[in-house]
């Protein structure tokens, strides 16, 4: 190889300024780039290029929820602990960890010898300011922070939280899944004001971000980082030990999904984050290919009424648009395939240990006797009702037209305003009354990381005005989320859990309409050990 | 001509300070808000009003406006919303593929849609013109995008020939170039070759039916020189026309066969930014854009002018 170069160096020497002289430039260029790629320290074995499901453009994790930035954080970033494959906590970075018999201090002790991607070691101040960071913008950090008198770090090695008051969600709040995740960095990058995207893409994670390749929604580049130390326990879930599968990941966008999976079967691609539903047939008999399931009810469609507005300030009118719904008109509507939805009433999903199916009636054939005798008690004008639909995104394209057909069934004057994702976040933050640009019904979908905790999941919120979109009020709400945060005791949880179940369907919070599970397409030979969680995880 | 070129350029100035100002104007009167888009749907009101503060986007349209003026003058179209990166470098990485694009459509439009034009009017009610027109008519009339599905169908995924998506840059070898830009290229240029077959086939025909096409042939010269000398060249002003027409849509208009094709070109990032609310992005490429068509109309001006002689400004 060393002979190589001089040899093509020669060949390239410039010449007079001609055609020929041009295209032998191109050329040159082309063979110095193949002749200097193995000797890169960004030279890789192993590669897959991998098709997520939106672009990634903003690569600070704390600042967005977008969820294409949260899986890029997961394979730049690490986290004091993680969720294993039953739901369970369990130390990540953190070797060991302990709590003051009157629960009021938390010691976190750091797995030894980790370090940041730029080789700085990873100390207790790194932990200190990335949580203080992620804590600003979360709806659980801002629960630890205000229960939190102070937290520390004496020594590199440990963290300390001193708390007010007992907190029983600590350890589930330093394991949080969903958007935004506690991701930890380097202190001079959690410094970062949080409403400031970080510039820096430093984590202490499996893979190495290379931002010389980062071309904003196109391409992003990963590296394996050699001086990862990965636990010793199998990977499961969010947790345990994270062994890259490959050296070198590429993550290209391609937003249109007939494209991804054609390049998926020409072997273009190795990985297709989301295979629509009426796509998968294509791929189902190619050699090679793999379908697979992130897990059975990974996501939810649910709906949201207005509760600041008529008609829906009424709560005997938010039951009728409950007694209206079923949710198999959605599933079929919206996934068409039968085995890959499923009925579900539980507002904490259905695969928790808080699953409940109390005081759901969307999951059977819809009562519309009942649900006009409903809408007629609650005294309903025919106000106009005005469904917020996004055209932009082909996941949640049918939910307006089923929730219209539903409600105009019972009596009600249903309109359906279509308009691009990003008109509708601005239009859906207006409280003001329908005749004045506001609107009644919000649909969209959710993973089950986002809604299996009543205090992440933001339809429970009962804040009124100051809080999620909606503006649900209830006191009785937020004392209920405050016990859950309080209590570690599992069977307690789950009696809170129940009365919230039961609270959501008396007052509708929100309904859930139906879950479905989300199919990835991947090279079976390449990607093949792939770690089982709901998110891409190429460890 | 260099009397021409200056005034045209110095006419090009207000020309773009209006774009610019109604770009602007319009990005702001549109729906949507940038700070929400990035924090996203279950941000709270006060982190979203926090990121709002800190892009400025809280400051009053005079001041956001006067800011980004000022800061255009110096030639810096400011940072992207959602990435924080120069403009300009975002633009500038998606040049190469859509010019790549344009430049081969338009090659291939002009090398296709030009003789048979000459053709179909030279064998004017024959077979071939009617074959020619058949075709230019079922060219038109189907989409791109079922266009692009119907090649990549039968060429990359039956045949394997050829590589379903993405855009393979000149570094990385001429053969990986052509391969990836063959299919979008036939894509792009079929709406084009048909346009400008009618036309040149119209123009032609409008051409061969004057007084001095009448002279030439009565006066032995052969057919071809007719064609080619005579009335080509008398025909050439609308081809011309329509062909930098094409060329200003090609560059500006590739944004489905840019998703297709999954190919990073400019038209791809403007939906994009436009999607986001990303609005230096929007601004910076309609600006762009606006650069592009003053410039390539003042190369259609300057072609008239050598196509003419007595074509004067």
């Amino acid at each position: 190889m060393k002979n190589m170069i001089p040899a093509l160096g020669r060949f390239c020497a410039p010449a007079a300024f001609t055609r020929a002289s041009v295209a032998s430039t191109m050329l040159c260029a082309a063979g110095l780039t193949g002749a200097l790629a193995p000797l890169s320290p960004l030279y890789a074995e192993t590669s897959a290029k991998v098709v997520m499901q939106a672009p990634l453009r903003v690569v600070d994790p704390i600042l967005t929820n977008a969820y294409i930035t949260r899986n890029h954080g997961y394979m730049v970033f690490d986290t004091l602990f993680a969720l294993d494959a039953q739901g369970k906590p369990q130390p990540e970075m953190v070797e060991r960890w302990q709590e003051s018999p009157d629960r009021l201090t938390v010691t976190l002790t750091l797995r030894p010898n980790l370090k940041f991607h730029d080789g700085s070691p990873v100390t207790g101040e790194d932990v200190v300011a990335s949580l203080k960071r992620w804590a600003e913008r979360d709806v659980l950090g801002l629960r630890l922070m205000a229960v939190t008198r102070s937290l520390e770090s004496p020594d590199s090695n440990t963290v300390v939280f001193h708390l007010k008051q007992p907190f029983g969600m600590l350890i589930e709040a330093l394991a949080k899944p969903a958007s935004p995740v506690p991701f930890i960095m380097p202190k001079r990058i959690a410094s970062v004001p949080v409403s400031q995207a970080i510039t820096e893409v430093i984590g202490s994670g499996p893979y190495k971000f290379v931002a010389a390749d980062f071309q904003p929604g196109v391409k992003a580049t990963y590296v394996k980082f050699a001086d990862y130390v990965p636990r010793k326990e199998p990977a499961s879930g969010f947790a345990g030990g994270k062994v890259a599968i490959v050296d070198r990941i590429e993550l290209v966008n391609i937003s249109d999904s007939q494209t991804a999976v054609n390049a998926l079967r020409g072997g273009e691609i190795d990985f297709v984050e989301d295979v629509p539903p009426d796509l998968m047939p294509q791929l189902k008999d190619v050699k090679g290919i793999a379908l697979k399931s992130y897990g059975e009810s990974t996501n939810i469609f649910t709906m949201r009424m207005n509760w600041l507005q008529a008609p829906f300030d009424n709560v005997k009118v938010r039951r009728a648009v409950l007694a209206a719904v079923y949710q198999g008109d959605y599933l079929a509507a919206q996934i068409g395939d039968e085995t890959m939805y499923k009925l579900c009433g539980a507002v904490l999903t259905c695969k928790t240990p808080y699953a409940s199916e109390d005081g759901a009636t969307q999951t059977r054939a819809p009562d519309l006797a009942h649900a006009r005798a409903l809408l007629k008690e609650s005294g309903y004008d025919g106000s106009k009702v005005v469904i917020l639909h996004p055209t932009d995104l082909p996941v949640l394209s049918s939910l307006a037209s089923v929730t219209a057909q539903a409600l105009r069934t019972i009596g009600m004057n249903v309109e359906i305003q279509s308009m691009d994702w990003a008109t509708l976040l601005s239009r859906y933050s207006k409280k003001d009354p329908v005749a004045q640009g506001g609107w009644s019904i919000f649909q969209t979908g959710f993973t089950s990381l986002d809604l299996m905790n009543p205090l992440t999941n933001p339809n429970l919120d009962g804040r009124g005005a100051t809080g999620y979109v909606g503006w649900s009020k209830s006191e009785q709400m937020e004392t209920l989320r405050d016990q859950f945060a309080e209590t570690s005791d599992p069977a307690r949880r789950q009696e809170i859990a129940l009365a919230i179940q039961k609270l959501n369907y008396d007052q509708v919070f929100f309904i859930p309409l139906g879950t479905y599970s989300k199919m990835k397409g991947y090279n079976a030979a390449k990607l093949g050990r792939m770690t089982d969680a709901q998110v891409p995880l190429f460890w | 001509m260099i009397e021409l070129i200056l005034k045209r350029l110095l006419a090009a100035v207000p020309v773009m300070l209006i774009v610019a100002t109604v770009v602007f104007l319009l990005l702001r009167m549109a729906p949507g808000d940038p700070a929400r888009v990035i924090a996203g749907d279950m941000a709270s009101e006060e982190s979203i009003a926090q990121i709002r503060t800190d892009m400025g986007l809280d400051q009053s349209l005079g001041t956001q406006y006067v800011r980004w003026m000022a800061a255009l003058v110096q030639g810096d179209l400011g940072h992207s919303i959602q990435s924080r990166q120069p403009v300009t470098t975002l633009i500038k990485a998606r040049l190469g593929p859509t010019f790549s694009l344009a430049a081969w459509a338009i090659l291939l439009t002009i090398a296709t849609a030009v003789p048979l034009g000459v053709l179909a009017a030279w064998r004017h009610r024959g077979l071939a013109d009617r074959g020619i027109m058949a075709g230019a008519v079922l060219a038109f009339s189907m989409p791109v995008f079922v266009v692009a599905y119907l090649l990549i169908l039968v060429f990359s995924v039956k045949l394997n020939w050829l590589p379903v998506q993405g855009y393979a840059p000149l570094a990385d070898g001429l053969g990986q170039y052509a391969r990836h830009l063959l299919l979008p290229t036939v894509t792009l240029a079929m709406v084009f070759v048909a346009l400008i077959t009618r036309i040149t086939r119209a123009s032609l025909l409008d051409v061969l039916g004057e007084d001095f096409v009448r002279t030439a042939r009565a006066k032995g010269v052969t057919e071809r020189f007719v064609l080619f000398r005579h009335a080509l060249r008398n025909a050439a002003i609308p081809i011309v026309t329509i062909v930098g027409v094409a060329l200003t849509t090609l560059i500006s208009g590739v944004v489905v066969t840019e998703t297709i094709f999954n190919i990073a070109g400019v038209g791809r990032l403007i939906v994009d930014s436009v999607l986001a609310r990303d609005y230096p992005v929007v601004q910076g490429t309609i600006l762009f854009f606006s650069f592009l068509y003053v410039f390539v109309n003042l190369l259609i001006d300057m072609a008239y002018v050598v196509l003419d002689p007595r074509i004067r400004y």
